[in-house]
């Protein structure tokens, strides 16, 4: 079985000057491919800065960390942002649209940046608008929307390169509890279609529609427990 | 090319500012086209002028001045000028094509019974070819007029005009002092070339030099100072082969004239005029340039100014498109391409108003301008070289942005 993501003995600190303040002190995970994960944490046990780490805005002080069987600390800057585009789909908890681009033009963003030629580009945001149901709303501006329509953009958005790794930064966290429900249920249906989603939350009934919580507490993983999809997945393998 | 669309929707989401940045490039671009074309017309106009009394011409005028008065207080007639020992003396000088004298005609005019004070000057056949004057009717002065001392003149169009009104001058006869010399020709002034004396060839007579000296002695009568003056040739044009050694022709002419009459009589060279001209308008685009290049610069600190607002404005557009792929390189292009499309926005409006203004100008004011390709040509390059160097420090800190902390910003 491959991984997505494999992390060993991870540690990150910051430093202020001279002053280190530690903060993740030797994480080890993994996520295996076609997983669906939730990370938890209460604010301040690292989850953010991990996360940073595992979207390759930011990198770790020592340790390994391998997506989709690449070491990420040997990469450069462009390299890394040319990772970002290719294998990792964002889903911000504040949506995280560009404001004075239509939907369409939001979703063929990362598209752009890997020079994707434009029919190709059309072809695709549109059929990955209409996987999400918003194809009634291509031409319209983000600010016209509602927060489940701009998260379901963003959704279109985070798979349209076809990403290895899709990083959900609590998606819910805006959202009321009806249509926080349908977001989620879009991102099993897109889990069933086989994508690996890591997905940072803070609410508990999230383990019934994952198949692993990691818990971090103070830079550690805790524990791990297997959530609700667990046995169905270990069915399918 | 998307890029550039890109640029100027988040230039238009912004009009009103983008606007204002771009004013200070106007205005910069607007002064470079205005001045240009004011100066390069005053150039057009002074070396036309300039050229018109001829590149290869040595213009030798006689001058009254106090040495000459002193003279005629001796004897009562002012004896002053150049003479025709001088003009043998030039024919052997090197470099010389042809030697030309004129002599002003101080003699009352008479038609019927009508006397009038028009200007004139005896001439040889040559002479009208320096003034590039057109015959419009009848025939010039010729040699053989002058060979054979023929009591002919031509005339000016507006002389005609006084004169004869609507009748048709040619053949009649008009009397220089008691002497009649018919009328062979009418002139006109094309070009607007006025004699070294200021004369507009059209409000004046022609007749053949040797006619007239045979007639009429050296003495006349000035009017103007009302003295009898003795003046043989009052001009002599020196036409030389080779303009490249005018200047030298130009200092031996004056030597000699120094040796022989002193202080009475000036020297001009149009090609050296010409030149000088040409350096002082050197000198004074160098100053509008950089007049010019001021505003340019304080637009161009408007358009930095501006782009860094823009920049930390937008930090969290810049966190998500550097989490969604962007590279460093694309966030730089993407906010130098906005600058350079202010400015060269800038650039394009202030072609055109410039364009228009010194068509206004030269409406308005009167002055001669000329628009050159090098100007506009100019102002674009100008305008897109602004953008670069002054949006690239906003676009290089927007680029260098930690997308972390980007993305974390509201």
């Amino acid at each position: 079985m491959t991984s997505v993501i494999e992390i060993k003995k991870l540690k990150k600190s910051y430093f202020m000057g001279t002053v280190e303040t530690p903060v993740l002190f030797g994480v080890d995970f993994s996520l295996n491919t076609g997983e669906y994960v939730a990370l938890m944490g209460s604010s301040g046990s690292g989850k953010s800065t991990l996360l940073n780490i595992l979207g390759m805005l930011d990198k770790q002080t020592s340790g390994e960390f391998l997506l989709d069987g690449t070491d990420t600390l040997k990469l450069s800057d462009n390299e890394a942002s040319r990772f970002r585009n290719k294998k990792i789909g964002f889903v911000f908890q504040s949506f995280n649209l560009l404001a004075n681009m239509s939907v369409l033009e939001n979703v063929k963003v990362p598209m752009f940046y890997s020079k994707v030629p434009i029919r190709e580009q059309n072809k695709r945001a549109l059929e990955l608008l209409d996987r999400v149901k918003m194809s009634h709303r291509v031409k319209y501006s983000p600010l016209q929307l509602s927060g489940g329509e701009m998260q379901r953009v963003a959704l279109a958005r985070a798979l349209v390169m076809k990403p290895a790794l899709i990083l959900a930064d609590e998606p819910t966290g805006n959202l009321d509890e009806k249509t926080g429900q349908d977001i989620l249920d879009l991102l099993d249906e897109i889990h069933a279609g086989g994508a690996s989603i890591l997905m940072v939350t803070h609410d508990p009934e999230m383990m019934n529609r994952v198949e692993r919580v990691i818990h971090l507490r103070d830079g550690l993983i805790d524990r791990e427990e297997l959530g609700g999809k667990a046995s169905l997945s270990v069915k399918t393998q | 090319m998307r890029i550039f669309i890109l640029a100027i929707r988040n230039l238009l989401s912004h009009g009103f500012r983008s606007f204002l940045t771009s004013l200070g490039i106007i205005f910069g671009i607007i002064s470079i086209i205005v001045m240009m074309s004011i100066g390069e017309g005053a150039r057009i106009k002074s070396i036309s002028s300039i050229e018109a009394m001829g590149i290869d011409n040595i213009i030798l005028k006689s001058v009254r001045n106090t040495a000459s008065q002193a003279v005629a207080e001796e004897r009562g007639i002012l004896k002053y000028g150049l003479r025709e020992t001088d003009v043998k003396r030039f024919i052997e000088f090197d470099n010389i094509r042809s030697v030309v004298p004129a002599r002003k005609i101080r003699k009352t005019i008479y038609y019927g019974s009508k006397s009038y004070n028009f200007s004139g000057l005896a001439v040889t056949e040559d002479f009208s070819k320096l003034l590039k004057l057109r015959v419009t009717m009848g025939r010039d002065i010729a040699n053989f007029d002058n060979e054979k001392k023929k009591r002919i003149c031509v005339i000016g169009k507006k002389i005609k005009k006084k004169i004869f009104q609507f009748k048709d001058p040619l053949g009649l006869y008009i009397r220089i002092g008691l002497i009649p010399y018919q009328v062979v020709g009418i002139i006109e002034n094309r070009y607007g070339i006025k004699t070294p004396f200021g004369q507009n060839p059209d409000e004046m007579i022609f007749v053949p030099l040797d006619s007239y000296k045979s007639d009429f002695s050296f003495k006349g009568l000035d009017t103007s100072i009302n003295t009898v003056v003795d003046v043989e040739y009052d001009l002599i044009y020196l036409k030389v082969l080779h303009t490249k050694h005018i200047d030298y022709t130009a200092k031996r002419a004056k030597r000699y004239l120094e040796k022989i009459h002193k202080k009475n009589f000036e020297v001009s060279v149009p090609y050296l005029l010409l030149q000088q001209k040409e350096e002082t308008q050197r000198t004074f685009n160098i100053v509008m340039v950089a007049i010019a290049a001021i505003s340019l610069l304080v637009g161009g600190i408007g358009v930095t100014n501006i782009m860094t607002a823009n920049v930390f404005e937008r930090y969290k557009e810049i966190g998500i498109r550097r989490a969604l792929g962007a590279q460093k390189i694309d966030i730089l292009v993407q906010f130098l391409v906005e600058a350079v499309t202010i400015s060269l926005l800038g650039g394009l409006f202030g072609v055109l108003f410039g364009v228009g203004g010194s068509i206004m100008v030269s409406k308005i004011v009167g002055w001669p301008t000329a628009i050159t390709t090098t100007s506009v040509l100019g102002s674009f390059i100008i305008s897109v070289a602004i953008g670069v160097i002054f949006g690239t420090y906003p676009a290089w800190l927007a680029a260098k942005l930690d997308p972390i902390k980007a993305l974390r910003s509201e």
